[in-house]
C-alpha cells in the first residue's frame, strides 16, 4: 500500500504541473485489480480529492470518477477473473476515454492509447516479476 | 483466490462524500482551501515543470545564440520606432492611454499530452483576484495575445490559451481594416481565421490583431493586441467565406512569465 500512495503522489505531482495523461487513474486501476482491498475506495477518493485540487480541476469529479471505477472493477471481479491483460487493456482504454472526454482534454483518444500501453506494460513487468506469465484470459 | 468482501459500505460512504465534496466546488466554499493548497505546493509545481521542459526542449546553444541576435535587431527597430513616435506625441501633445496596466504573473503550471513538446492545455499563473486579476482579463506577452482568464481563485488563476478549441475572437487584418473575421483555436500550432468575405484580398504574410470585443461585463479582447501572421490561404468560389491559417509568434511550450491586463 505504501508504494501505490508513494506512486498514487508523483502521478499527482506530474499531471497537475506537466502532462494530461490520467496516470492517477492508472494507478488507482492497476492497484484495484492487484489488491484488491476495500480501503482502495479511500485511497480513490483522496486521490482525487488531492488531484483536483492541486490541478484547479472540479472539486470532487476525479475522486467521484475513480471512486465509481474502483466499485465496476469489484462487482466486475465477483463474476470474472479480472487479473489479466484483456481486463486491463479494456478498462484502461475505457476509463481513460471516459475520464479525459469529461475532462473536456485534447487528443482524447490517443492519449487513452498511450495511458493503456503505460499500464499494460506495467502489468505485464509486475507479473513477470512475482513469477507469473502476463495471461491474456 | 481473493476473498469477497462486501464493499458496498465502502463505496456508499466515499460516494456520499464525492457528491458532498461536488456540491461544495459549486458554491465557491472551496476557492481558498484550492488557492491555500497550491500556494504550499507551487514551489515543488513550478520546479518539476522546468525540470521537465528543461529536459524535453534541449535547445543547443547556438539555436539560443542566433534566436538572442534575431531579438536584439529587433530591439534596435522598435526601439527607433518608439523615438520616433515620442516625437510625434510631444509634437502633437498626444496624451497617451493610461487605461490599460498589466499584472506581470510567473507561470505555475502548464499541463500537456507531451511535456515541453506539445501545446499546454491552459496555463496556471500565481496571481488571483487578490491582485486585481478577472475573469476574462486578457493575457499577453510584449503586444502577443497568450489567451484569457477563464477562472480566478484568490491567488491563483487559469488561462484558456488562443489555441484551445474553446476559444474564438473577432480579430482584423494590419493595413486592411475593413477586413474582419473570426480567430478560432484548434489545439494546435495553427488557428483558423474563419469567417472572411470572399472579395477580401488575404495573403501570405498578413498580420493579424484583435478587433476589439470587450462587452459590459469586462470580458473581451481589447483591439491590436497582435494574434499572429497568415501562412496558408483556403480560397473556394463556391463557398460563402475564405479562411486563413493564423501562426502566433508565442512558444506557448516555454512561458515563464505573463502579463494581465487589468483595466481596459
Amino acid at each position: 500500500m505504501v508504494v501505490v500512495l508513494f506512486a498514487i503522489f508523483i502521478a499527482t505531482l506530474l499531471e497537475a504541473s506537466i502532462t494530461t495523461l490520467p496516470l492517477v487513474l492508472l494507478i488507482i486501476l492497476f492497484a484495484s485489480v492487484v489488491m484488491r482491498k476495500n480501503e482502495m475506495f479511500m485511497v480513490a477518493f483522496f486521490a482525487g480529492l488531492i488531484l483536483d485540487l492541486a490541478s484547479f480541476g472540479s472539486i470532487g469529479f476525479s475522486s467521484l470518477f475513480f471512486t465509481l471505477l474502483v466499485l465496476i472493477i469489484y462487482l466486475y471481479q465477483k463474476k470474472f477473473e479480472i487479473e489479466n491483460l484483456n481486463f486491463i487493456i479494456i478498462f484502461s482504454f475505457v476509463g481513460s476515454l471516459l475520464y479525459l472526454f469529461l475532462q473536456g482534454s485534447s487528443n482524447v483518444v490517443f492519449q487513452s492509447i498511450v495511458s493503456t500501453m503505460i499500464i499494460s506494460l506495467s502489468f505485464m513487468y509486475y507479473r513477470f516479476a512475482n513469477g507469473k506469465t502476463p495471461r491474456f484470459t | 483466490m481473493h476473498k469477497r468482501e462486501n464493499f458496498l459500505p465502502f463505496f456508499l460512504v466515499f460516494f456520499g462524500l464525492s457528491l458532498f465534496l461536488i456540491l461544495i466546488g459549486r458554491s465557491g466554499i472551496s476557492n481558498s482551501i484550492i488557492s491555500v493548497f497550491n500556494k504550499t505546493t507551487s514551489p515543488v509545481k513550478y520546479s518539476t515543470s522546468l525540470f521537465a521542459l528543461n529536459r524535453f526542449q534541449n535547445k543547443t546553444i547556438k539555436e539560443l545564440a542566433w534566436e538572442n541576435t534575431k531579438l536584439k535587431q529587433e530591439l534596435k527597430i522598435k526601439k527607433e520606432l518608439i523615438n520616433e513616435n515620442n516625437a510625434l506625441k510631444n509634437q502633437f501633445r498626444i496624451s497617451e492611454d493610461k487605461t490599460q496596466s498589466q499584472i506581470p504573473a510567473k507561470v505555475v503550471g502548464q499541463p500537456g499530452f507531451i511535456p515541453g513538446i506539445s501545446l499546454p492545455e491552459y496555463l496556471i499563473i500565481d496571481k488571483g483576484y487578490k491582485s486585481g486579476v478577472w475573469d476574462g482579463s486578457g493575457v499577453i506577452v510584449g503586444n502577443n495575445l497568450i489567451g484569457k482568464v477563464v477562472k480566478t481563485y484568490p491567488d491563483f488563476s487559469k488561462i484558456e490559451l488562443i489555441t484551445n478549441e474553446n476559444s474564438s475572437f473577432t480579430a482584423k487584418i494590419s493595413g486592411k481594416e475593413q477586413v474582419n473575421g473570426v480567430i478560432k483555436g484548434q489545439e494546435g500550432e495553427e488557428m483558423v481565421l474563419d469567417n472572411v468575405l470572399l472579395a477580401a484580398e488575404l495573403k501570405n504574410g498578413d498580420e493579424v490583431f484583435t478587433k476589439g470585443d470587450r462587452k459590459e461585463d469586462r470580458k473581451g479582447y481589447p483591439p491590436d493586441l497582435s494574434v499572429g501572421k497568415i501562412v496558408s490561404i483556403e480560397k473556394k468560389e463556391s463557398d460563402l467565406f475564405q479562411r486563413a491559417k493564423v501562426v502566433s509568434p508565442v512558444d506557448f511550450k516555454n512561458l515563464y512569465m505573463v502579463f494581465v491586463l487589468k483595466e481596459w
